[in-house]
């Protein structure tokens, strides 16, 4: 069997939803050994209770959502605000490289597991924690939502037309760039960890993990106070934007100097690199219309996948616009066995979102499907810490697993 | 100065644009020393070869269009590159390979952002490398990965962006893509998993003497950060449509005006909690007190009569003052800011997160900080966003011990340089 990156590690994954949840899966498929902690109070993880679920049935072990996000972790169930759940927590951080959670400011300190409670057991863990706004500051205890931050953080407002209010991006990925950024900073604790022999807590602010890896309006005005605009209808010309082909869009990134003139040569046209409306971004720009009747013709007579090949084949940068079904039996997914399937107890035989990139030496892998909610409470307590079977039950009795 | 959790180690940043650049960046900001190799004498795509060039990168230019050295003016190039050493050097010239073969050679990582096929065209096949570096930790990260059909294929964020289905998923539900223009959303979770892919193979490197090849799919990260229409479409078949800003499970949420045009707050009320939240900070109004909008279902079905009446209360009020009042009350609430937001932004400037950096040509400004603060060891902005060639003489002088005689060589023979002439920025099919 191939070696795992990170299958050194021993991770605590006490985070909830998505970003928590989704950077203790980054280390886990990657190879670290990740124990999820779960509220028995509340039903678990609250992602067991977002869908899709199949045939639209709600189901605790049956979200799509909960499922992908958790991969390659065992669940261990555990009353925090109990003495005990409290006391178990600790032992098993004593053991831990890593400890991830997602929790307002201050709630682990006041069940007496901050930084500095947790540091005293083990001086080295490293504890990544991912707020919307950070540790602290004046809006540290704000309500958030992911549609909030991310409105916050200035990407929203230049999303949409001119004429309607800003947009979102589809839920969740604001969260997701969270939670890998949580992962890197993680990776930052483990090597100042292993090198140097130090502990941390790592404060991840999920408003300062999207604002400074905004695009290049951020930075352009605090260089020049020059704000960009809002929301435009589209951009230089129908070589740089969204097309409408044949059987629906194609989306061009061919406004460039070198892309454009390819895009002239892959379209037939290579004389018109010469014609001056064409020869300066400003022509082509004042000239738009001049180009759309050359070129939306063309598109209109040929599918995307056509579009897609003639126009690559040329170094012309484009995409289709797809619907996710599409990507399934995308020729170049088919040929990276992307999708993976994966055997769940109660969810059964589903494929999967596979590798977010290929590590050749130590491949990214599913060792186990999502856990049930406490299905290694045994196995993690009894197994590894040294309860019994009797202190187990006793501990089930009180609510405290 | 605290140490840095990747000081000691060295990575080879070939990349171009966005994500390639800023996940350098973020390594640099973890300690590492960052070595970018850029294109000679052939204009870099991230580079603005003259005053009125279109720069890949995008964004404005510091100061008039004949202002010199328009290719450290770019504010996207800006953006993306910090903590890095720079270099230029003509990769395609075999004295040019010879030098990179060196560098390799005393280095731990190397991130190419070349089109799929190309690094083997070039002569950098994994390989190879490894004949320099056996323990070489190398990524090649094109929009959809190194392997399989698309070789050649070349693209920025937004075609995996639509390629994947983001683009159709982030429209109004009410109008089709070309509605939406391009988004370059998805370089920034790229920039972040490739230093972490780097981080996690250099981990596994230091445990066993092993390096490795990673092949990295832009569009496959993408994928990975929707999960809910991915897996909606295993478990049912079904095609999720745009849902704009309103999520259908509750009520009230949405994007709602404020006083001044085109000036916006986003509102979500999830939970009963939130609701009385909401009413208190409206006030108390006799409308809300309505018994039809006391549960999460009714008020649901009675979105569009709240609507109106919310609209009516956001209207009065600048964005700020809207979310204030409502994150006060504990409703979760966001002023949909333009660039000049964060800036100003109380919570940003209490936690000291702009940084004033000073640049040798564009001179001093203000940056967003380091994406987390990682307490016992802080990241530092160490480095200006580097000029052209500027470090030509320190790395390959200093670090590969060239001497003068075969430095003055190279510039003499057009392999590394401080300047672009803007003549070399055309396509080499062009030329034909």
């Amino acid at each position: 069997m191939p070696d795992r990156a990170l299958a050194d590690l021993v991770v605590l994954d006490l985070g909830t939803d998505v970003t928590g949840p989704y950077c203790a899966k980054l280390l886990a498929d990657y190879g670290a050994e990740v124990i999820k902690i779960e509220d028995p109070t509340t039903g678990g993880d609250p992602a067991r209770r977002t869908g899709p679920f199949p045939g639209d049935i709600p189901h605790p072990e049956k979200s799509g959502l909960f499922l992908h996000l958790n991969t390659n972790k065992r669940s261990v169930t555990l009353n925090l605000k109990t003495a005990s759940g409290r006391a178990i927590l600790v032992d098993l951080v004593k053991r831990a490289n890593v400890l991830i959670e997602n929790g307002l400011p201050g709630a682990m300190d006041d069940a007496g597991l901050g930084w500095e409670d947790l540091a005293e057991v083990n001086p080295k863990l490293v504890m990544t924690s991912i707020t919307p706004f950070g540790q602290d500051g004046p809006y540290k205890d704000y309500a958030a939502e992911e549609i909030t931050v991310f409105a916050m953080s200035s990407r929203m407002y230049t999303h949409g037309q001119p004429d309607r209010e800003p947009l979102r991006y589809a839920p969740d990925t604001a969260w997701f760039q969270v939670g890998a950024t949580a992962a890197l900073a993680t990776m930052g604790g483990v090597f100042a960890q292993r090198r140097f022999g130090i502990g941390q807590q790592i404060d991840v602010s999920a408003l300062e993990a999207l604002v400074g890896n905004v695009d290049a309006g951020t930075v352009a005005y605090s260089m020049t106070g020059v704000k960009r605009e809002g929301r435009v209808r589209q951009t230089v010309s129908s070589a740089s934007g969204v097309v409408p082909c044949l059987d629906g869009f194609m989306l061009m990134i061919a406004g460039g100097e070198r892309f454009f003139r390819r895009l002239l040569r892959a379209i037939g046209h290579p004389e018109l690199a010469q014609d001056p409306r064409f020869a300066t971004a400003a022509a082509r720009a004042e000239h738009r219309d001049d180009f759309d009747v050359i070129f939306l013709p063309w598109c209109l007579e040929r599918t995307r996948r056509e579009i897609f090949e003639q126009l690559q084949s040329y170094s012309v940068m484009c995409a289709p616009v797809q619907t996710v079904d599409e990507v399934f039996t995308d020729p170049q997914e088919v040929a990276r066995n992307f999708f993976v399937e994966i055997d769940h107890p109660a969810a059964g035989r589903l494929l999967y979102p596979g590798a977010p990139f290929i590590m050749e030496e130590t491949p990214w892998s599913i060792r186990r499907a999502a856990p049930l909610l406490g299905e290694h409470n045994e196995e993690v307590l009894c197994g590894e810490l040294g309860l019994s079977r009797q202190e187990l039950m006793a501990l089930a009795a009180q609510g405290v697993v | 100065m605290a140490r840095l959790p990747l000081e000691g180690y060295r990575i080879i940043d070939i990349t171009e644009v966005w994500a390639g650049p800023f996940s350098n960046s973020l390594l640099g900001d973890l300690g590492a020393e960052i070595i970018r190799i850029e294109s000679y004498p052939r204009v870099a795509q991230s580079r603005p070869a003259s005053g009125q060039a279109t720069g890949g990168a995008g964004g404005n230019r510091v100061g008039p269009p004949d202002a010199p050295r328009p290719w450290d003016r770019a504010t996207g190039y800006h953006m993306t590159n910090r903590n890095k050493l720079g270099i230029t050097l003509n990769l395609a010239d075999q004295r040019g390979k010879e030098l990179f073969f060196r560098l390799i050679a005393k280095s731990d990582g190397l991130i190419i952002g070349y089109s799929a096929g190309t690094m083997f065209r070039m002569g950098f096949g994994y390989d190879v490398l490894r004949e320099h570096k056996p323990d070489l930790v190398m990524i090649s990260m094109p929009g959809w990965g190194e392997r399989g059909p698309y070789q050649g294929y070349a693209t920025f964020g937004s075609g995996a962006d639509a390629w994947g289905g983001h683009h159709y998923l982030r429209g109004y539900p009410d109008l089709d893509p070309s509605a939406t223009i391009a988004s370059v959303h998805n370089d920034a979770p790229n920039a972040v998993t490739i230093a972490f892919a780097m981080m996690s193979a250099l981990h596994y490197r230091d445990r066993t003497g092993k390096g490795q090849f990673i092949d990295l799919s832009q569009a496959e990260v993408l994928i990975n950060n929707l999960p809910r229409p991915y897996m909606d479409w295993v478990m049912n078949n079904r095609i999720d449509e745009p849902i704009g800003n309103v999520d259908p499970d509750i009520a009230p949420n949405g994007c709602y005006p404020c006083v001044d045009p085109d000036s916006w707050v986003v509102i979500v009320v999830r939970s009963d909690e939130q609701w009385r939240g909401l009413r208190r900070a409206l006030g108390d109004p006799a409308w809300a007190a309505d018994a039809r909008f006391d549960s999460v279902l009714g008020r649901i079905q009675h979105r569009e009569e709240i609507d109106v009446h919310l609209r009516e209360w956001t209207s009065g009020l600048k964005p700020y003052e809207a979310f204030e009042r409502l994150a006060a009350a504990g409703v979760p609430a966001g002023p949909v800011n333009n660039v000049d937001g964060p800036p100003t932004d109380p919570q940003l400037a209490a936690r000291g997160f702009y940084r004033w950096v000073t640049h040798p040509v564009t001179g001093q400004y203000r940056r967003p900080g380091p994406l987390f603060n990682l307490n016992a060891t802080p990241a530092q902005f160490r480095r200006h966003t580097n000029l052209l060639g500027e470090h030509n003489h320190d790395v390959l002088c200093g670090l590969l011990g060239l001497s003068e005689g075969d430095y003055e060589a190279l510039i003499e023979a057009n392999l590394i340089g401080t300047e672009y002439n803007p003549e070399f920025n055309v396509d080499p099919e062009d030329r034909l």
